[in-house]
């Protein structure tokens, strides 16, 4: 017959069970704050000088959507906000004619940490980018 | 063995469901007088059906260890306002946001549940009155924590949430971040009607972990410690160990429903949603036919069908029934809190017969008592 586990094992079970519930929960926890932490981008339409060290000029007028949220309206020089959810977005950028009409339209992938502190994003800088 | 009459068995059957019944002829008439559309109260009915559910669901397994009407279930919806509160701090939105919620809202319920259980066995037998008045002493810890620790001792971040003095939560908090995100989560719309899916599988899934759970040796043990205290402790089974488990897990899952009622509102009222979660939901029990001591999940759907059809229809029906809607407003706070008092007074008079009919059986008699 065998035999039968001692109590200080069946203990010393339970702990390690209750231990890796609440380790994977705490996992869990931390996947849904990555995954749901939501950014208020501030998005920008600034003239701006390349790697190259080339002047590149704002573009005209742009609408910008992240991730198929709303889309932001951005004339020259212009700024606005727009949210972001999770670590890694798709940004649609629809250059507009001057009826409002969009002309050419781009998309760029971006990940939150590729942005500096305050999250400012320069959308021409990203249209020419996403070229 | 005697069979009972065609005429006794209705009657018997009226006895039994009296407060159902008396709640379906009121809403009826209301319903004649209110003049709504039946797409409207259809989709009334729904939407208060998936916001409810989960919260008037949470109360079944205390009733089945024996312990009553869970008042402390206010607890329970104080720990889900807390975990919604750092959630709206750190800005995490969506399905990931209720998730977090749920998680920070689980320890602390636990150790919300686990309280108020070892102290409902020290008050065995008037679980009822001590969970309500545990529920307004915990009220008073929570106002104290989220009005004075949050923001200093808690660190809060969004100085939208923040009273302007640098410490302390703003009365309302705004949910936006999660407002209808289980509702919509899976899109259904039949005939304009909109259905929350998602969130009625989520129910679906709490009512078959609550058939699963009575037939578990826990669930078993619950039911025995419900059905008489000494026999099931003879039985070798710890009860107070039972006692204080179905009153944790009550708790957590009253956290959930509170999620979920909240992401359905959209607002956190910091100070006072949870106030009322315990007594709308035990009104919804009660009226859906269910008794202090026995619940099952049919009267939990019932309960809230009717009891928030008379929430839809009283107002209106009062509108044109005498020209004032306050005063259907009046007349449903009457009735719904009069169900209440005549549940627990029917309650305690069925306990009475049951031990007079016991003694009498005792001692031989036939006819018993009444």
């Amino acid at each position: 017959m065998s035999q039968l586990p001692s109590r200080r094992h069946v203990i010393l079970k339970h702990i390690l069970v209750n231990c890796i519930l609440i380790a994977l929960l705490i996992a869990l926890g931390v996947w849904c704050y990555t995954q749901g932490k939501t950014y208020k981008l501030s998005l920008g339409n600034y003239a701006f000088t390349g790697a190259d060290g080339q002047d590149y000029p704002a573009l005209e007028a742009v609408e910008v959507s992240i991730d198929g949220n709303e889309p932001v309206f951005l004339l020259e020089d212009d700024s606005g906000t727009g949210d972001a959810t999770g670590r890694r977005h798709t940004m649609l950028i629809e250059l507009l004619d001057e009826n409002d009409k969009p002309i050419e339209s781009r998309t760029i992938q971006f990940n939150i940490a590729d942005l500096n502190d305050k999250l400012d994003v320069n959308v021409a800088e990203l249209w020419l980018k996403a070229k | 063995m005697k069979t009972m009459s065609g005429g006794n068995a209705v009657k018997l059957f009226c006895m039994r469901n009296a407060v159902p019944i008396v709640f379906l002829v009121v809403s009826a008439i209301g319903i004649y007088y209110s003049q709504f559309t039946a797409e409207y109260l259809i989709q009334e009915m729904l939407t208060r059906l998936a916001r409810n559910s989960f919260l008037v669901l949470s109360l079944l397994i205390p009733i089945m260890a024996g312990m009553g009407l869970n008042f402390g279930m206010v607890l329970g919806a104080m720990a889900g306002q807390i975990g919604l509160i750092f959630i709206s701090d750190w800005n995490v939105a969506g399905l990931y946001g209720m998730t977090l919620a749920a998680l920070i809202a689980t320890p602390i319920a636990i150790l919300f549940g686990w309280m108020c259980g070892v102290v409902l066995n020290k008050a065995r037998g008037r679980e009822m009155v001590t969970s309500y008045i545990l529920g307004f002493f915990m009220n008073g810890v929570y106002q104290l924590a989220v009005l004075y620790g949050f923001g200093s001792l808690v660190p809060i971040v969004n100085p939208e949430l923040v009273l302007s003095r640098g410490y302390g939560i703003r009365n309302v908090t705004n949910l936006d971040n999660i407002r209808g995100t289980l509702d919509n989560a899976i899109e259904v719309e039949i005939m304009g009607i909109h259905i929350p899916l998602a969130t009625f599988l989520l129910i679906a899934v709490f009512c078959l972990f609550i058939v699963w759970f009575r037939r578990t040796k826990l669930g078993q043990d619950m039911r025995a410690t419900g059905q008489d205290l000494a026999v099931a402790h003879s039985a070798g089974i710890p009860v107070m160990r039972t006692r204080i488990i179905s009153i944790v897990i009550s708790t957590v899952l009253a956290a959930y429903g509170q999620i979920i009622f909240l992401q359905n509102v959209g607002t956190l009222n910091t100070y006072n949603s949870h106030e009322q979660a315990g007594v709308f939901a035990i009104a919804s029990l009660l009226v859906g036919g269910a008794t202090v001591a026995r619940a099952s999940i049919l009267n939990v759907f019932t309960g809230v069908l009717l009891f928030h059809l008379m929430f839809v229809v009283s107002p209106m029906a009062g509108k044109y029934l005498v020209g004032d809607a306050q005063i259907g407003e009046y007349f449903r706070v009457f009735v719904c809190y009069a169900i209440i008092s005549l549940a627990l007074v029917l309650h305690a008079w069925r306990r009475h017969a049951d031990k007079e009919r016991a003694r009498a059986a005792l001692r031989g008699e036939s006819g018993g008592a009444a």
